[in-house]
């Protein structure tokens, strides 16, 4: 191997990185001949769907494939080490030069907040940890240090926070204490793997602005993983993409996003969703996926009949009981879902957007009858459904199909796909002997695009939009008229969310379906829905066509989940201010009711929350 | 990685067939065997040994092994042939370990899965009931319903049935509350399947693989458990050989003749290792990812 140099603009240099787990004939490349350049002060990014093997790259870099059982069968990753003294290769390095890099000079964010701080020692004990490894500080002194970082990633109140335990802190506070800990002995590069992909999009946008602002102070270099475009393109300065274990372009981020040359970098750039780009038009429009020829127009042409509701809320309110004390007494109640109205009529798509917590699955499972309600109507074609008896209100079951978010965990892993997906049916008496259940299955399958011969496979067979794929199937086994999408793209890869939403699309043009979209994702709403409910804290604050709802937004927290969607325009860095405050939770003490919205109507369609948005003007903006 | 089928050989012979198969498989092999001759013996043992274990040959007490004495495993201290007793005795300890195991097993996985599934009162109150039985000593609580009803190898399992399901109860109520809030049980109730039929389509099949771990240790705890009381003259009548019986003879004379013990206790072992290693199988085979997770 030849020994070579950094150039002075680098900081790390990887070459020909490949990287393999397994052995012998079960030998698996994770990482094939991958180079990339991580230069000084700035960001690379690595995009890819998952499996692509970006996250094993950044492992690598850390020294950390020994624990995951994976060797680095060729290629050198030069490091300019301040620590060791000299420019290092640190695929050479033995474990205990190792361990005086990591956490030091190259430090990691993980994806997951809630798992990567221990749960039983305190903030400050975990920070305090890092510095007296590395920079030797006394306790007292490490605690100095930790409160200055704390305050660098603006928690409020650091102080208290050192004292706290993980689970004191929401996801997004933990975020931060994360960051604060990779940063606190101010490391030359910092790995970020999807540090914001479970988060909401308006502490997202925190995250990243406090990931930006620190980087310019601290002139730290940022590797940042991320199957996200948006954000990919709000952050970083070049661009790595890779597929299938394989590098497939880089450059700058103008360069790869903006003008990109490989087929495969336009099919992932084609297939995110961006947001703004259905202004002025007033119908859902399918994905462009490139390969495959479409009447764009067809899906969409059906025109909507807005004088029967095929289901009517009416003042719907859910709240979970919180129990405590010694007598096991409802102390608090978590009012997930307070005087909810709202109607869907046949053949539209509603989406209904809102951040964790803020009710709009417990809309959807108080519709689908898995939760009471504690007050309200629920009309189906004009039927009060909470008045019928026991016995006509599962029969109305069959008329809305739940799709749930986790492709993986939606399909019982012990039965074949075939008995899962005619369940639903023989439950209600759609099919009554074995060959008619066969032929269903089969006909379901191939409504979505499966070969029905799969019928005897097992769920862990398929990949996670063929899983998601058969869920909609199962909700389509009983022909309902409703189908309730809980987050049903949000886990899927970009290229694969945009087939799933095309095929939700032609499914409600074919068959009439009317659908209650629940998502974060304000990019995939704008392309799917005929109307958008926002819901806050329990509460719906503004509704209206999606036209109305995105072009002219009235409720300060719908411009900020507008506003915070990463935009895919390289270059441009985002002004947003970032969010400031907690979102305040939805528990309340048992006494302590909520102010009901009052929804005031902008125009024709379009209504919104005028007083809870003055409230909350000061907490939002 | 999903849609290739693995190209098969035309015409396979019955052993490449074999080998293909699940069954070629250590722990099958190993437990299958060893199960397997422990049942054939114990099914056989009037056959094979009619006397019944229990001839006295007081001249020949404590034979010891491994001699042209026409009792390979040696004699107890009454000059019994503790091989011939081994396989008689089989039929109560293993008659005893698995008829409790099982119904245990029963009971408690019922009441675990209505517990768990349903909550509420009666999940409270099942399980309260369940940690003061678990308080409940077995030993007294053994003495003290045999001194009323008399010994005897049935009322042993009713009572190691007894005071045995709350362990499956307790854990098949453990899995059980993870599961019903798994997306596929929520997606089950949300197209209107009878909650009776998720418990026992849905939830249950899942919730499989560590109750067989907990079976197959239990049946080993069970022959044991049933040779303490027997120690205790609980158990089956002295007369009737068994191993928990034997091990207890035994005790007495371990520095002398240590083949009274350790024979029985080598059957014991070989017992639970051939269940532990079936129970494994089982487990591997019953998860249709094919690994453990």
């Amino acid at each position: 191997m030849s020994i070579s140099t950094l150039k002075d603009s680098d900081l790390l240099s990887v070459r020909d990185l490949t990287i393999e787990f397994g052995y012998g004939d079960f030998t698996v490349r994770a990482v094939d001949n991958v180079s990339f350049d991580l230069q000084r002060n700035k960001t690379l990014a690595i995009v890819g769907e998952s499996g692509s093997g970006k996250s094993i790259s950044s492992l690598a870099i850390l020294g950390l494939l020994k624990h995951l059982h994976g060797r680095i069968t060729k290629g050198s990753m030069l490091f300019d080490s301040e620590v060791l003294g000299r420019q290092v290769d640190l695929t050479q390095l033995s474990e205990r030069e190792l361990r005086r890099i990591r956490g030091n000079e190259i430090a990691m964010i993980f994806q997951e907040p809630m798992t990567s701080l221990n749960p039983v020692f305190t903030i400050g004990s975990q920070m305090g940890e890092t510095l007296a490894l590395h920079q030797g500080l006394s306790q007292s002194a490490a605690r100095k240090k930790a409160l200055e970082f704390l305050e660098l990633v603006r928690l409020p109140n650091a102080k208290r926070m050192l004292g706290n335990y993980p689970h004191q802190l929401s996801g997004g506070m933990r975020q931060r204490v994360m960051i604060a800990m990779a940063l606190c002995c101010q490391p030359k590069i910092l790995i970020a793997d999807e540090p914001t992909t479970a988060l909401d999009v308006t502490i997202q946008a925190q995250i990243l602005h406090i990931i930006r602002d620190l980087q310019a102070e601290m002139g730290t270099s940022v590797v940042f993983i991320s199957h996200d475009m948006g954000v990919v393109s709000e952050m970083a300065d070049d661009v790595l993409v890779m597929k299938a274990s394989k590098s497939v372009e880089t450059g700058t981020v103008k360069q790869v996003l903006g003008s990109p040359t490989e087929p495969y970098t336009q099919a992932l750039l084609a297939a995110v969703p961006r947001i703004g780009s259905m202004t002025g038009t007033t119908a859902p429009q399918l994905f462009d996926i490139p390969g495959q020829t479409q009447s764009n127009d067809t899906v969409a042409a059906t025109a909507i009949d807005y004088s029967k509701p095929v289901l009517e809320l009416e003042n719907l309110t859910t709240r979970y009981d919180v129990r405590g004390g010694l007598l096991n007494r409802v102390t608090h109640r978590v009012h997930a879902a307070e005087n909810v109205s709202l109607s869907i009529y046949p053949g539209e798509t509603l989406a209904l957007v809102g951040e964790s917590g803020s009710g709009k699955s417990t809309v959807g499972k108080t519709i689908q009858q898995l939760v009471d309600p504690v007050s309200g109507a629920m009309r189906y074609h004009g039927k009060d459904i909470f008045s019928l008896p026991a016995a006509e209100r599962k029969a109305f079951r069959k008329q809305t199909q739940y799709v749930f978010q986790d492709p993986y965990g939606s399909m019982n892993p012990r039965k074949t796909v075939g008995e899962s997906l005619i369940e639903p049916a023989w439950v209600h008496g759609l099919v009554s002997t074995k060959q008619e259940a066969k032929d269903k299955v089969a006909d379901l399958l191939v409504k979505v695009g499966l070969p029905a011969e799969h019928a005897n496979r097992f769920p862990h067979q398929f990949s996670g939009g063929q899983r998601q794929r058969l869920c909609i199937a199962r909700a389509l086994a009983c022909d309902p008229s409703l189908i309730i999408a809980d987050e049903a793209v949000s886990a899927l890869d970009v290229s694969v969310q945009a087939q799933v939403v095309n095929l939700l699309m032609k499914l409600q043009a074919d068959q009439g379906l009317s659908y209650l979209f629940i998502t974060h994702d304000m990019a995939v709403v704008e392309r799917i829905s005929h109307r958008v409910a926002v819901m806050y804290l329990g509460q719906i604050v503004e509704i209206g066509s999606r036209q109305q709802i995105f072009e002219n937004p009235q409720h300060p927290y719908t411009k900020r989940l507008l506003s915070a969607v990463p935009v895919l325009n390289p270059g441009h860095r985002p002004t947003r201010p970032p969010l400031e405050g907690e979102i305040p939770s939805a528990m309340r003490a048992v006494g302590n009711e909520p102010n009901l919205v009052d929804l005031q109507r902008v125009e024709e369609g379009h209504f919104f929350a005028a007083q809870s948005a003055e409230e909350h003007q000061a907490v939002l903006l | 990685m999903t849609d290739q089928t693995q190209p098969r050989p035309q015409s396979p012979s019955i052993a490449t067939r074999f080998l293909n198969s699940r069954y070629a498989n250590f722990e099958f092999m190993a437990g299958a065997i060893l199960t397997g001759t422990l049942v054939v013996l114990v099914a056989l043992s009037g056959v094979i040994f009619p006397d019944g274990g229990s001839k006295i040959d007081l001249l020949a007490r404590l034979t010891g092994p491994f001699q042209a004495s026409g009792h390979p495993l040696g004699t107890d201290a009454l000059g019994r042939d503790i091989l011939e007793r081994i396989v008689h005795g089989g039929r109560v300890s293993l008659l005893v370990g698995v008829l409790s195991a099982l119904g245990a097993v029963v009971i408690g996985t019922i009441i675990g899965l209505f517990a768990g599934y349903y909550r509420g009162f009666l999940d409270t109150f099942i399980m309260r009931f369940a940690d003061i039985q678990l308080a409940l000593p077995f030993i007294l609580l053994a003495i003290t319903v045999i001194a009323i009803v008399g010994p005897g190898t049935d009322r042993i399992i009713v009572l190691m049935i007894i005071s045995q399901w709350v362990q499956y109860a307790r854990l098949v109520r453990g899995s059980v509350l993870s599961l019903r809030e798994r997306e596929f049980v929520q997606a089950a109730r949300s197209y209107g399947l009878h909650n009776v039929k998720i418990i026992f389509s849905h939830i249950l099949p899942n919730a499989m693989g560590p109750l067989i771990i907990l079976l197959t240790l239990n049946v080993a705890n069970n022959i044991l458990l049933e040779s303490s009381l027997t120690f205790l003259g609980l158990g089956a009548d002295p007369q009737t050989p068994s191993w928990g019986g034997m091990l207890s003879e035994g005790r007495s004379y371990i520095q002398t003749a240590w083949w009274v013990t350790v024979f029985p206790g080598v059957a014991i072992m070989l017992t639970v290792l051939g269940l532990n290693l079936l129970g494994d199988w089982l487990r591997d085979e019953l998860d249709p990812l094919g690994q453990t997770r």
